[in-house]
């Protein structure tokens, strides 16, 4: 009796693997455009998140279908209200990294002030975070889930610093204001794509265990 | 097994260490729980969990069968209704009964309603006029028979009957209504009055309701109780039951895993 509900569930699963690669690499795809300075890479991420989008809508749907034709209880019911605040997540991960690589494009014009350094740490640490948070997910890892959200606090730190080392650079290198303004930004996208990891992490907390946390 | 915290002075029933027997078969094993004043219970459980038998057993209607036999207690306002001193009739006039299947008797509408009230002697025509529209009004039936009241009863749709089943047993002042499976046989509009009226009932009266239907467990009741071959295994808040079951059997049952 539990056919129709596993399979329902179960292009949704595989729908959810899609878009999480596709984010990650998207992501990925993103840092590397800004790293090398690859206006050609950045203008596929915006062709790519048209993808994303079309998932997000596309597991939305089945899920309604899933509520309106399974009426789902208990942990079947947990696992589809998470997946359809995952999949927001997810989608906004994607706009962040159109916006890096928007970033890049107007990047790809300066010589940088200053070797890259710390903002890569910072995507590593957050991308890193995202798809653990993921993996979390898909293997329902409550354990891996708390360690991920954990570490949102070294990115908020990093970004901190990064933030405030750049305000200098603003005071002291003020004909750079362009390029400055954009490295803060890509800080502040990197840093909120951790944020919607630690979100993931805690909605599959939810899911796991039916308690609500906040990190 | 139960995580309810309830406040002694709103409890209805009290039922503890419930066993229940039809000659040797066991249907129910120590069963302990409590219905609260005005809320609505529902009672949800595979074919042949006991559940039918526990809201029978509750107004003492599963006597009806002679082989049965019971052992623990269940304390109605706080008095033992397997006491010697406790008069069955009393008892099923303060908790009253609907079933699966509308059974309105081959009488008019009117006459209908007014049965359990003439059976305790009221025979003054107003007084059973007014019993007769407080009834149909409370139970949602008043405005489509008002004009009609001595028509008969099986005229009536499914719907309409079981409405008229309720009113009927409102007649007499009841402070409890039981009931098995109310709209199993209606059609889903019919089911949404009734669940409707339940949901306005449960304001002057506390509701036990059998239902096989957990998605109308889940619309109307405040408290589930989930019972498993003769036991209870998980009582609590309805949301707590059908979103976060603590017992494996609950969540296998509530997702379809068996039942």
């Amino acid at each position: 009796m539990r056919e129709n509900i596993e399979h329902q569930l179960s292009v949704i699963h595989d729908r959810m693997l899609t878009m999480s690669n596709l984010v990650s690499k998207s992501i990925d795809n993103a840092m590397e455009a800004f790293v090398k300075q690859d206006a050609k890479l950045a203008t596929d991420i915006l062709a790519n998140d048209i993808k994303i989008n079309r998932l997000e809508q596309e597991i939305e749907e089945l899920c309604v279908t899933l509520a309106a034709t399974q009426c789902p209880l208990g942990s079947d019911l947990r696992h589809m209200v998470t997946i359809l605040k995952i999949v927001t997540d997810l989608e906004r991960v994607g706009d962040y990294s159109c916006n890096i690589a928007e970033v890049a494009i107007e990047m790809g014009k300066y010589q940088l002030i200053k070797p890259l350094v710390d903002l890569p740490i910072l995507n590593e640490k957050a991308t890193s975070m995202l798809k653990n948070s993921l993996k979390a997910y898909f293997d329902k890892d409550i354990d891996l889930a708390y360690a991920t959200a954990k570490l949102d606090e070294e990115v908020d730190n990093l970004y901190r610093a990064i933030y405030h080392e750049l305000l200098y650079y603003m005071k002291t290198k003020s004909d750079e204001e362009n390029q400055i303004i954009g490295l803060i930004l890509i800080g502040r996208y990197i840093e909120r794509i951790a944020d919607h990891a630690t979100n993931i992490c805690e909605r599959v907390i939810f899911m796991e265990t039916g308690k609500s946390v906040k990190f | 097994m139960t995580n309810i915290e309830t406040n002694n002075h709103n409890i209805v029933y009290d039922v503890e260490g419930l066993n229940l027997w039809y000659g040797d078969d066991q249907a129910l094993k120590n069963i302990n729980m409590q219905i609260e004043k005005n809320e609505v219970t529902a009672i949800i459980g595979p074919s042949g969990c006991g559940k039918s038998t526990f809201i029978k057993t509750l107004n003492r209607m599963i006597e009806n069968i002679p082989i049965v036999r019971t052992s623990g207690e269940i304390r109605y306002h706080g008095k033992n209704i397997f006491d010697k001193s406790m008069r069955v009739e009393e008892l099923r006039t303060m908790v009253g009964m609907v079933f699966q299947k509308p059974n309105p008797f081959p009488k008019s509408i009117f006459e209908n309603v007014v049965y359990g009230p003439r059976i305790h002697g009221i025979k003054d025509k107003k007084i059973l006029m007014e019993i007769t529209e407080s009834s149909l009004r409370s139970a949602a039936l008043w405005d489509e028979v008002k004009d009609r009241l001595h028509d008969n009863a099986y005229g009536l749709s499914g719907g309409q009957q079981q409405r008229l089943c309720i009113a009927r047993c409102l007649a007499v002042q009841p402070d409890v209504i039981l009931m098995d499976e109310p709209t199993s046989a209606l059609d889903p509009i019919a089911t949404s009055k009734i669940e409707e009226l339940i949901d306005r009932l449960k304001e002057d009266y506390t509701i036990s309701i059998v239902t096989h239907s957990m998605q109308q467990a889940a619309r109307i009741s405040d408290k589930t109780a989930f019972f498993l071959m003769g036991e209870l295994i998980e009582f609590d808040n309805t949301k707590v039951i059908f979103s976060n079951p603590r017992d494996q059997r609950t969540e296998d049952y509530i997702t379809g895993r068996f039942g």
